[in-house]
């Protein structure tokens, strides 16, 4: 009871210290007043009566500290006091504080934005419930066959739900212009184990989610809103998908992103072909989501799936050998790509925030030397040392937590646009946010920040104060503090020489790809593709009838140089393999059979591309199909009609010394050899550049050229080279399509050129924020140099005064100033060296043609670090050589 | 007049006591002590605050504005509950301590 009071009064005592203490002074006073009043009446004249009433009192501090014991207020008024008397402190000296404040803000901020970056996709799970028990399965390489798939759900015991899904391609059409949507195949299992709650409606059931069963769709939450304004009464509607209707059963949440792109969401069972459900080599991107049963380990279930890849194998050597199922968490499977570019740009800026830290430090401690007589006073008048400690400290952390404040500001302004920079490359950029954890790390950062910058000084200046710096002897005399100072002086530059090594690194990795030969000529051509819908153009004849339409409608074009069409084109990701072997060899086991990357190409294609011929033909007239056939179909496999260019990585790996032309290939494609289709080689073209412009011949697949009349398939990338901006291009593009078929959208509308800068989006990015931190790193040394030096010449403002007054010249002065700045920045350089050979191995990742130890780009860096530190020395050391002796002597 | 010095303890016990019979402000509490005592006690005024602000803390007493003799205003004090609570187990204390020491101290030598 009495214990509960006191915490209860203790609480209410610290939120009205003030007017405790108007309280105690009023009681005092009436007490006073009591005294006076009876000495008076005892015959007292009032002012011998107040004399003696004030005296028989006593000291009133000694009693208002006791009081302040009492209430347990002491500590606390204590820190509020030195805390107001701080911020008079620095309001007083505002060019420090604002110079202070900006840069401590300008690292915290920094930091702050970048940490809520690595915080949202790295640190933080994904938005599902139990998302560390979700995992993804893979199937050997990647996707999964469809058998395989179906032994492991049998077999397995390990996950609670087990599901595919596959992210697909969609035509929406109704009373607006038909657009191509992005969406998946999803089984009920893969909501299951998200455990998605719809927005509106249900998810999939049962009978939905089967072979045959009703058409139905999930809508995205984004969609909903767009397309369907978000309605409601969209429930059970119908909707036009691929020109058949389908039934919306519900609406996903906002913050389902499974497959971020997809929009529209359709059961897997329906969507599985005959063909797939058969064939356990054909892996059709189907991917397998699962959730591990609760009180599963991860590598039990690792454990388990092994035996079951095991029991495959010996089933089905044939298919199956060397392809053991990998388990990787969904998170991992997110970040993967990002992981060490966001942990690498987090060090840059705490690299930053240290150089900020040190730059503060520096300026504290010019400031404690400036205030040494404060500090002396105060240790004579009874301040202990760690009443001075304890004092600066509270300025320091002060200094800091208004920095943050400011700097989250910053951080919060500046993150919009860090997401939008990223948000193409970075997963779950729409979880980025200053969130609690943000705001916590922010508050650790400070207090770490204002600990870090504000000890050093505070001791330094609590031995002056205890050295008895009264005496001032320390004129002349630039031993320990200045050494203090040289030390962080050093560290500065040398963490600017990691990074400016770093973003020298990196601007060359960009320069380099920007310099890559990608095979091909990008300029001036525009891409787009279009999809047909299988209900409509059912027949090999109707694809080719309108790819042949629309080439021709868009070769007329006034202004498109030439236009062609493949199913898919350099630097686009969507390429699909298969092996291929070469007729007359022996058949090498599947797993080491080299996939041929395939592209399905009108005879123009080389040519709008720029790419070269190295040896054979191009396509010609002939090489389409016999348009008497009634059927393709009925042909056997395109026997004898049937060609193919490859490109040199094909002859290299296949071929080398020999000439490819008149060899023929054959694709293992079913199980009798007679139908397997094969093909004649007619042409060797360059290589180009697949997936990524930073691939090299051993990351790449060969790659082959079909024509796209001898196998027409409904997915067409067209591209055109014209003079024309794309702007003016487009509508006469939809116009021609929609008067061929006013169904059919056209999608991934890009110039080349974009995608070719779109391929090193990641690189520049890193390079921008590394760069970025460099540069601010660098201004910070140069202002630190800089104060250093013009404190220095002010200290020595005597000293050079005597050597001018003995004759020295001025250009002399101003070298040995100059001389040691340079000194600093030597020792800076050297020490930078090591960190930088033994941290820039972390960026060989990033980099492309270029070694982590270039010596050139250290060379270079040393020169711009020298130069910089010159620049920032000049101005303090030609101050100094304008001295006037006479004046510098008088002084003091 | 000696000023005694009171021992540990004692001065709150005195203050519980001087307010069971009426709230006081500070100067009261003072005077009747030193009243009361015929003038042996002497409350110091820099013990005498930090004690009501202890006991106020501890909840033994609370205290309001009031109008005092001279028509100014003052803080009276005055017992709670638990203030009372405690003078009777501080008294009883006392009492058998004192008895226990005049015992002592008035043995036959």
């Amino acid at each position: 009871m009495e214990f509960l009071n006191k915490i209860r009064n203790w609480f209410a005592n610290l939120s009205r210290p003030a007017a405790l203490h108007d309280d105690l002074a009023e009681e005092v006073e009436h007490h006073l007043s009591m005294t006076i009043e009876r000495k008076i009446a005892d015959g007292m004249n009032p002012e011998d009566a107040r004399k003696q009433a004030v005296k028989e009192f006593g000291a009133v501090e000694r009693l208002k500290e006791e009081c302040q014991d009492a209430w347990g207020t002491r500590v606390f008024e204590n820190c509020m006091r030195d805390s107001r008397l701080a911020f008079r402190t620095y309001w007083n000296d505002k060019g420090f504080s604002v110079v202070a404040l900006l840069t401590l803000a300008l690292g915290i901020g920094a930091t702050a934005a970048i940490f809520s970056v690595t915080n949202a996709v790295l640190l933080q799970p994904l938005p599902y419930p139990d998302s560390n028990r979700l995992i993804e399965l893979m199937d050997g390489g990647g996707s999964v066959a469809i058998p395989n798939f179906e032994d492991w759900k049998e077999q397995q015991s390990v996950f609670e739900h087990l599901g595919l899904y596959k992210e697909v391609g969609y035509t929406l059409t109704g009373s607006f212009d038909p657009i191509r949507i992005d969406g998946a195949l999803v089984s009920r299992d893969v909501l299951a184990a998200l455990a998605v709650r719809p927005e509106i409606g249900r998810t999939f059931s049962e009978e939905e989610d089967a072979p045959g069963g009703p058409p139905v769709v999930l809508l995205s939450y984004g969609l909903w809103q767009g397309q369907f304004d978000g309605k409601r009464d969209i429930l059970n509607q119908t909707i036009q998908i691929d020109g058949s209707s389908h039934v919306v059963t519900g609406v996903l949440p906002a913050d389902f992103q499974l497959i971020p792109k997809a929009k529209l969401f359709l059961p897997v069972e329906q969507g599985i072909e005959d063909g797939d459900r058969q064939n356990r080599n054909n892996q059709s991107s189907y991917r397998v989501l699962a959730k591990l049963k609760q009180g599963i380990s991860f590598d039990q279930a690792k454990a388990e799936m092994a035996v079951i890849s095991n029991r495959l194998t010996e089933l089905y050597p044939q298919s199956n050998k060397d392809r053991p199922i990998r388990l990787v968490p969904l998170v991992e499977l997110k970040v993967r790509g990002v992981k060490q570019t966001l942990w690498i740009v987090f060090g840059a800026v705490a690299l930053v925030l240290v150089i900020a830290c040190i730059n503060v430090a520096n300026l504290l401690v010019v400031r404690a030397f400036i205030r040494r007589r404060e500090m002396a006073i105060r240790s004579a008048m009874g301040a202990t040392s760690g009443d001075i400690i304890g004092k600066l400290l509270i300025e320091s952390i002060i200094l800091a937590i208004s920095a943050s404040v400011l700097g989250l500001l910053f951080a919060y302004g500046g993150l919009p646009f860090l997401i939008r920079v990223a948000a193409q490359i970075i997963p779950r950029a729409s979880e980025i946010g200053i969130d609690g954890t943000v705001f916590v790390f922010t508050a650790a950062v400070a207090l770490g920040t204002g600990a870090l910058f504000g000890l050093a000084p505070a001791f330094a200046a609590s031995r002056n104060a205890l050295a008895g710096v009264l005496k001032e002897s320390s004129r002349g005399s630039t031993s320990g503090r200045s050494r203090i100072f040289q030390c962080m002086v050093v560290g500065e530059i040398s963490l600017t020489f990691v990074l400016l090594v770093a973003s020298g690194l990196l601007l060359q990795t960009i320069i380099n790809l920007q310099g890559v030969d990608a095979g091909f000529d990008h300029e001036g051509v525009l891409s787009f593709r279009v999809d047909l819908p299988e209900s409509k153009y059912a027949d090999a004849n109707a694809i080719d009838q309108f790819s042949i339409e629309l080439l021709r409608r868009l070769r007329s074009i006034p202004g498109v140089q030439l236009a062609s069409l493949g199913t898919q084109f350099p630097l686009d990701d969507r390429g699909w393999g298969t092996p291929v072997l070469i007729e007359g060899r022996p058949v090498p086991h599947r797993s080491e059979q080299i996939p041929i990357e395939i592209n399905m190409i009108d005879s123009d294609y080389f040519e709008t591309l720029g790419i070269p011929l190295i040896s054979g033909r191009w396509f010609n007239a002939r090489d389409t199909y016999p348009a008497n056939l009634e059927k393709r179909e009925e042909l056997p496999n395109w026997a004898g009609l049937n060609v193919i260019i490859v490109d040199e990585q094909f002859v290299r790996r296949h071929f080398p010394g020999e000439d490819p032309i008149g060899k023929q290939v054959r694709f293992p494609w079913g199980e009798i050899r007679d139908e397997q289709p094969v093909m004649t080689i007619v042409g060797v073209a360059g290589d180009v550049k697949q997936n990524k412009l930073r691939e090299d011949d051993t990351q790449v697949w060969v790659k082959g050229y079909m024509p796209f009349a001898q196998r027409p398939i409904p997915y067409m990338a067209f591209i055109l080279k014209s003079r024309l901006a794309s702007g003016d291009l487009l509508p006469v593009i939809r116009q021609n399509l929609s008067s061929i078929d006013s169904q059919l959208p056209i999608y991934d509308i890009r110039s080349l050129s974009e995608v070719r800068s779109a391929n090193i989006s990641s690189e520049r990015m890193s390079m921008i924020l590394i760069v970025g931190s460099a540069a601010i790193a660098l201004s910070l040394s140069v202002i630190g140099v800089y104060g250093i030096l013009a404190y220095s010449v002010t200290q020595r403002r005597r000293e050079i005064g005597v050597r001018l007054a003995l004759g020295a010249r001025r250009r002399r002065v101003v070298n040995l100033l100059l001389r040691q700045g340079v000194v600093l920045a030597l020792i800076g350089i050297a020490v930078g060296f090591i960190g930088a050979f033994s941290v820039n191995r972390v960026l060989s990742n990033l980099l492309y043609s270029i070694v982590p130890n270039d010596p050139l780009t250290y060379l270079i860096v040393s020169g711009v670090l020298i130069f910089a530190v010159i620049m920032a020395c000049a101005i303090p050391a030609l101050r100094a050589s304008r001295i006037s002796p006479l004046e510098a002597l008088q002084s003091d | 007049m000696t000023k005694h010095i009171f021992p540990q303890g004692a001065l709150e016990l005195v203050i519980l006591r001087v307010l069971q019979n009426a709230p006081n402000h500070g100067w009261g509490i003072a005077q009747k002590i030193h009243l009361i005592s015929n003038e042996v006690l002497k409350v110091e005024e820099g013990s005498l605050y930090p004690a009501l602000a202890r006991m106020v803390q501890k909840g033994w007493i609370k205290s309001d504005w009031g109008t005092s003799e001279n028509n100014r205003r003052a803080k009276y004090y005055h017992l709670t509950r638990l203030g009372l609570k405690q003078l009777n187990t501080e008294q009883a204390n006392w009492e058998a301590m004192a008895e226990a020491i005049a015992n002592i101290l008035q043995m036959e030598s």
